[in-house]
């Protein structure tokens, strides 16, 4: 009885018949309470109406745009692809998600380094140049684009014509604002390099930089950060940061219609969209955090698509012959020793920590865990990254390890305090703590928040000790990968050697390609064969799809690169709708 | 009783205080949320500039004070992860867990009145203890454990209900369900009790030797008099209801004020926290003293106790 | 307004009488106490009693291998795997000692503080009396689950934090029934023969209060424990509760929620049967100790 009060042992309620009226009184109390709740409920004001887009009557047809005169320039230009005449676009397709859906992330001006975010951007907003299915770094926004062969400026054209929701024009003075307010992933590198930006007439604008900028198509182009994805200006001004997130308004596919904070959105086809209209009408995409209800969606048509499976559901999917399972390849988790420097400590033997890796059978984990479906990659950094370097799957050879470890003179192992992997890998790291238990190795698993991981992920006295498995989907290069882990300075890294720092200072400083990717080799590979880095594997971020989805699947699962969500969004078709 | 009445008044104005206060510095304890403000990889300016835009630079008690009179006008802060005001998203959600909620207490009224008549009125039988277990085993199996079942064996299974969501009537079935069969056993509990106490009353004794029928007895006379204490512990156990059905809101992917909670914790979004802990707060002691104060208006001994 | 005090039903009236002094174990229900035995016996006597570590996946064994009864199953492995390859059983009993420790000790915590408290509360009186009662108010504000999942993710996950959770959330409703007992118990006449030959406050506490709160005491405690084994599963179904590797009821319903759905049943219905069991035979246990203890109580 949770109530005690009402309940004074050894007394008792002294009371026992009560008058109609006291009856009713507790009545109308009760029903007060309930009724003074649901009319605080209702008395929120009711989220805005969603601006009213002016639909156009008359489908524009486009025009192919011609490629721009060569000039010497790395990169070819794309042209768009030729609209069908404009078909009505009808139905609903349902995405279940596997987190909560964080308004923030409808603001490409704040996206962080993580992928998540780019799901929406690719369904809400557009960028000038993004990657697209079998191409990196198409002219979305833009038409056409040149990087001058110094690596000073970067030309921009923006297509005719091309909107946003709310039926302005995009402009070169959006994506200027749009730059400068930026305040998300690799900002300040951007900025810092960018001396200006002109803006010429309302379709061209031009960025020159301090010195030559060689990333920085790959910083601006990709997911690596979102200040190339268009905002409007008059509109952001207007409403603030906070409420564009509530109404978000950009210039991609689908249109915001409304969110439930959190835990939907829904969004409407943009009949205006420049490449194509997209043929399904709505897209909710809800949040459900819950994987066995998420595939309990998929199995009753309740969602169309869902996100991440877990490894023992895998099999529930493959076996149902209506729905389709998907694998991309998505981060990967690799292993970090922290005490590999300590001269006290038995890691600091390049043997010992070539056991640990030897030890871990890794193909057992991606059949138990991911159905067998994860890329066994020898690097920590994707190997379609660019920079990044090729290696095969590390080998697993138990044999060798323990004789490793008898020759460093520890084949009755030691213990290492804890095991922290990134939450919610849990189970990963359970594995790989009984795999290295083999040689003698002994450690618990330590478990925290994800954000008091990060937090012990940061340089410093108060670093997590012990072995630690992060696992990263970040989107960008091996540069950047290897600016974020193995500096000195790096976000989330505990390394500082001579080797790499120097190395690294040579590659900011360098303006030969060559020379670069020699430098970035060296430093991979110094970091690889001297186990200080210790890949495991990458993860395969599963998919189901329903049968609803007229696409075949290759089109809209992992047809971008660098991008592990459905997309693009506006090449999605349904069946019999 | 005026007296009484203020006095009580205050009891919740102080407890709701140290709750707050608890609450306040608790939230404050789980560490700093610069770094989920700015995201991973922030950088310590960007960091720093978060603490001071959000307000969380300042010393405690003048983040105290600040909230105190911020709530005094109804504005709880802004989410650091919504973005909007808490009041906002607390009373977006808040519909969908009182919908919850009632269903949840539907449920559990319809297990526990029933089933606590019946123990009553058969006291002592077989069928005491087997009413009195299938409202115990509300108590013994986890709620996500029986949510998870049903969704398996209802949804996937006979396609009867949908599996998760809200919207349409059968999406609350499940739930409610899986919540409000936790609180029978109480509301069993209780009704039995009334109903003996007055069965064995002298007035009941006299309707039955007036040859009214047994039926009529339990119905008419009995029933009546042992539902109020059973409202009472409904009103209250709505309350709770309302707020712990964060598992149950996981599960089925239900938006309720739950889960909010839970994701504020995660996230370390203060405002989010302070809010639906304070506002769980002013609703459960809400209802306490509503409850006290009508029992001692009904009851003049118990304003001395 | 009037409210006519009402008689004694006389059914209660003969029911005060009818019970003298009971022999403790006259009229215990036998299953319930059976089934918690058995808990404790498997919780003492695991490293015994299990086959394997609990943590290391069998030898030879295939993942999520069925029970032995099943097809595919071995008798290697009676109860089958789960799936990191460990054993169902031998994560059973462990998980037995883990689950009681954390909800016993939690109780034992819990009820310690509210004893104190409420006994400081209800004999002192007064301003003590007053500080005490407004935090159990503000306490008992939060409901538990939402108190507790706050407290757990305030410490971290951890044996020993759970712990201290249980600790921290449930002294209260013992508190309030104990300060009550204890209002009634200070005026009886024992107690006031001892004030006024000038015994302790301390003594009469130890001597008088205590053993006479204890059988309160006790049915609270079964009562607790059985919350407090939900909660664990709770808090570890939401991450919050045992940490991975440990062996823990709620853990392992936790861990293998997914695999309900895919046929591999005995990974969640055999730790939640294990809970409901316990819980309903402790909760039973409390309601026979309850009614034993204080025939007045019968009724609730």
């Amino acid at each position: 009885m949770k109530r005690t009060g009402l309940i004074q042992a050894p007394g008792r309620l002294a009371t026992r018949r009560f008058s109609r009226r006291s009856f009713l009184l507790h009545c109308a109390a009760t029903a007060g309470i309930a009724g003074l709740l649901t009319a605080c409920g209702q008395a929120a004001p009711p989220p805005p109406a969603p601006p009213a887009a002016t639909p156009e009557a008359a489908r524009k047809i486009e025009t192919i745009s011609t490629p721009a005169p060569a000039t010497a320039v790395a990169k070819p230009v794309a042209t768009a692809a030729p609209a069908a005449a404009k078909a009505e676009p009808k139905g609903r397709l349902v995405y279940a998600w596997h987190t909560t859906i964080s308004p923030a992330w409808l603001d490409p001006q704040e996206n962080p380094p993580q992928i998540t975010p780019y799901n929406f951007a690719y369904a809400l907003h557009d960028a000038l140049v993004k990657h697209m299915p079998g191409k990196t770094f198409a002219p979305s926004l833009a038409e056409s684009y040149e990087i001058a062969p110094d690596n000073k400026s970067a030309n921009f054209k923006l297509r005719q014509g091309i909107k946003f929701h709310d039926g302005q024009p995009v402009t070169s003075e959006d994506v200027k604002f749009t730059f400068e307010k930026y305040r998300g992933a690799n900002a300040t590198i951007l900025k810092e390099k960018t001396e200006r930006i002109e803006t010429p007439d309302d379709r061209t604008v031009r960025f020159l930089f301090k010195e030559p900028f060689l990333d920085f198509l790959t910083i601006y182009g990709s997911p690596a950060s979102g200040a190339g994805w268009i905002v409007p200006k008059a509109y952001y001004e207007k409403v603030g940061p906070n409420e564009f997130k509530q109404q978000p308004i950009g210039a991609g596919p689908y249109r915001f219609v409304r969110q439930q904070a959190g835990t939907e959105i829904e969004l409407e086809s943009f009949t205006d969209y420049w490449r194509k209209v997209p043929s399904v009408k709505t897209i909710i995409m809800r949040g459900v955090p819950e994987a066995t209800t998420r595939v309990a969606l998929i199995q009753t048509g309740e969602a169309d698509v869902i996100n991440m499976i877990p490894g023992e559901l895998l099999d529930t999917i493959r076996r149902d012959p209506k729905l389709r399972l998907v694998s991309l390849q998505s981060g990967p988790g690799w292993l970090e020793m922290t005490s590999y420097d300590r001269p006290d400590s038995p890691l600091k033997d390049v043997r010992v920590r070539q056991a640990v890796s030897l030890a871990i059978d890794r193909k057992a984990i991606s059949d138990a865990e991911m159905g067998g479906m994860a890329a066994l990659e020898g690097n920590w950094i994707p190997s379609d990254w660019p920079g990044s370097l090729q290696r095969p799957t590390p080998p697993f050879d138990l044999a060798k390890a323990k004789q490793l470890m008898a020759e460093a003179g520890v084949a009755d192992g030691f213990d290492v305090s804890a095991f922290t992997p990134l939450p919610p890998y849990f189970s990963w790291a359970e594995r790989v703590v009984t795999q290295l238990r083999a040689i003698n190795i002994r450690t618990q698993i330590n478990t925290m928040e994800r954000a008091a991981f990060y937090e012990k992920l940061a340089p410093g006295p108060n670093r997590q000790k012990g072995f630690i498995m992060p696992l990263s989907g970040a989107p960008g290069d091996a540069a950047a990968r290897i600016r974020e882990n193995a500096v000195c300075s790096g976000a989330f890294s505990g390394i500082c050697l001579p080797e790499v720092e120097e190395r690294m200072k040579r590659y900011d400083s360098s303006t030969d390609p060559q020379a670069r990717q020699k430098l970035l080799d060296e430093v991979q590979a110094y970091l690889l064969d001297n186990y200080i880095i210790v890949p495991i594997f990458r993860q395969a971020f599963s998919h189901a799809v329903g049968p609803r989805i007229a696409n075949k699947v290759e089109d809209i699962e992992g047809a971008i690169p660098q991008y592990v969500y459905l997309g693009p969004y506006e090449d999605v078709e349904l069946k019999d709708v | 009783m005026r007296g009484y009445v203020v006095r009580r008044l205050g009891y919740s104005l102080i407890s709701l205080f140290l709750l707050s206060v608890t609450i306040f510095v608790a939230v404050r304890a789980t560490g700093d949320p610069a770094l989920l403000l700015v995201g991973p990889g922030g950088r310590p300016e960007d960091m720093a500039r978060a603490r001071v835009d959000w307000g969380i630079d300042r010393s405690w008690p003048e983040q105290y004070l600040s909230f105190v009179r911020n709530v005094a006008r109804g504005d709880f802060g802004t989410s650091f992860q919504y973005r909007i005001p808490v009041r906002d998203i607390y009373f977006q959600r808040l519909p969908n867990s009182l919908q919850l909620a009632a269903a949840g207490l539907l449920i559990s009224l319809l297990i526990g009145i029933p089933l606590g008549i019946l123990t009553a009125v058969k006291v002592d039988t077989v069928w005491d203890t087997a009413c009195k277990i299938v409202a115990m085993l509300g108590l013994s199996i986890p709620g996500f454990f029986v949510g998870l079942v049903m969704i398996i064996v209802f949804a996937v299974g006979l396609r009867w209900l949908p599996a998760a969501g809200s919207g349409t009537p059968q999406h609350v079935i499940m739930p409610a369900v899986a919540l409000g069969w936790y609180f029978a056993a109480s509301m069993l509990r209780l009704t039995r009790s009334g109903m003996l106490d007055v069965l064995g009353s002298e007035y009941v004794k006299l309707a039955r030797l007036k040859g009214t029928p047994e039926r009529v007895v339990i119905v008419k006379h009995a029933f009546k008099n042992a539902l109020i204490p059973v409202l009472t512990l409904a009103g209250v156990n709505f309350v709770i209801m309302l707020n712990v059905a964060v598992i149950i809101e996981t599960i089925f992917a239900w938006p309720g004020i739950g889960r909010l909670l839970f994701e504020g914790i995660s996230l370390r979004d203060f405002p989010v926290v302070q809010g639906v802990v304070v506002m769980a707060g002013v609703m459960v002691l809400g209802v306490n003293l509503l409850v006290d104060l009508l029992y001692a208006v009904i009851d003049p001994r118990i304003r001395y106790a | 307004m009037a409210v006519e005090a009402q008689p004694l039903p006389a059914s209660l009236a003969a029911a005060e009488t009818r019970i003298e002094t009971p022999g403790l174990l006259r009229d215990i229900p036998l299953v319930p106490t059976a089934i918690l035995l058995w808990l404790v016996l498997m919780a003492l006597l695991a490293g015994v009693l299990a086959p394997y570590d609990p943590t290391l996946p069998v030898a030879g064994a295939r993942i999520t291998q069925p029970p032995v009864w099943m097809e595919g199953g071995s008798t290697s492995t009676l109860l089958g795997t789960d799936f990191q390859g460990r054993d169902v059983l031998s994560r059973l009993i462990y998980g037995a000692r883990v689950s009681l420790m954390v909800a016993a000790t939690g109780t034992v915590v819990a009820g310690g503080i509210g004893m104190l408290l409420g006994i400081l509360a209800g004999y002192l009186g007064g301003w003590v009396d007053q500080t005490i009662m407004r935090l159990t108010d503000a306490w008992l504000a939060l409901p538990s689950l939402m108190f507790a999942i706050f407290l757990a993710a305030l410490l971290g996950p951890g044996v020993g934090n759970i712990i201290i959770v249980f600790g921290l959330i449930y002294w209260t409703r013992y508190a309030r029934v104990i300060r009550g007992e204890v209002l009634s118990l200070r005026e009886r006449d024992f107690v006031r023969l001892a004030q006024v030959a000038g015994v302790s406050k301390t003594r009469i506490i130890l001597r008088h209060i205590v053993p006479n709160v204890m059988n309160t005491w006790m049915v609270l405690a079964s009562l607790t424990v059985g919350v407090a084994i939900i909660t664990e599963a709770s808090l570890s179904f939401l991450g919050l509760g045992v940490p991975p590797p440990t062996p823990a009821w709620g853990l392992m319903l936790a861990e293998a929620r997914a695999t309900l759905m895919v046929g591999q049943w005995w990974l969640t219905v055999v730790p939640g049967a294990c809970i409901s069991v316990v819980v309903l035979a402790a909760n039973l246990f409390g309601d026979w100790l309850r009614v034993r203890l204080d025939p007045q109580q019968r009724n609730l």
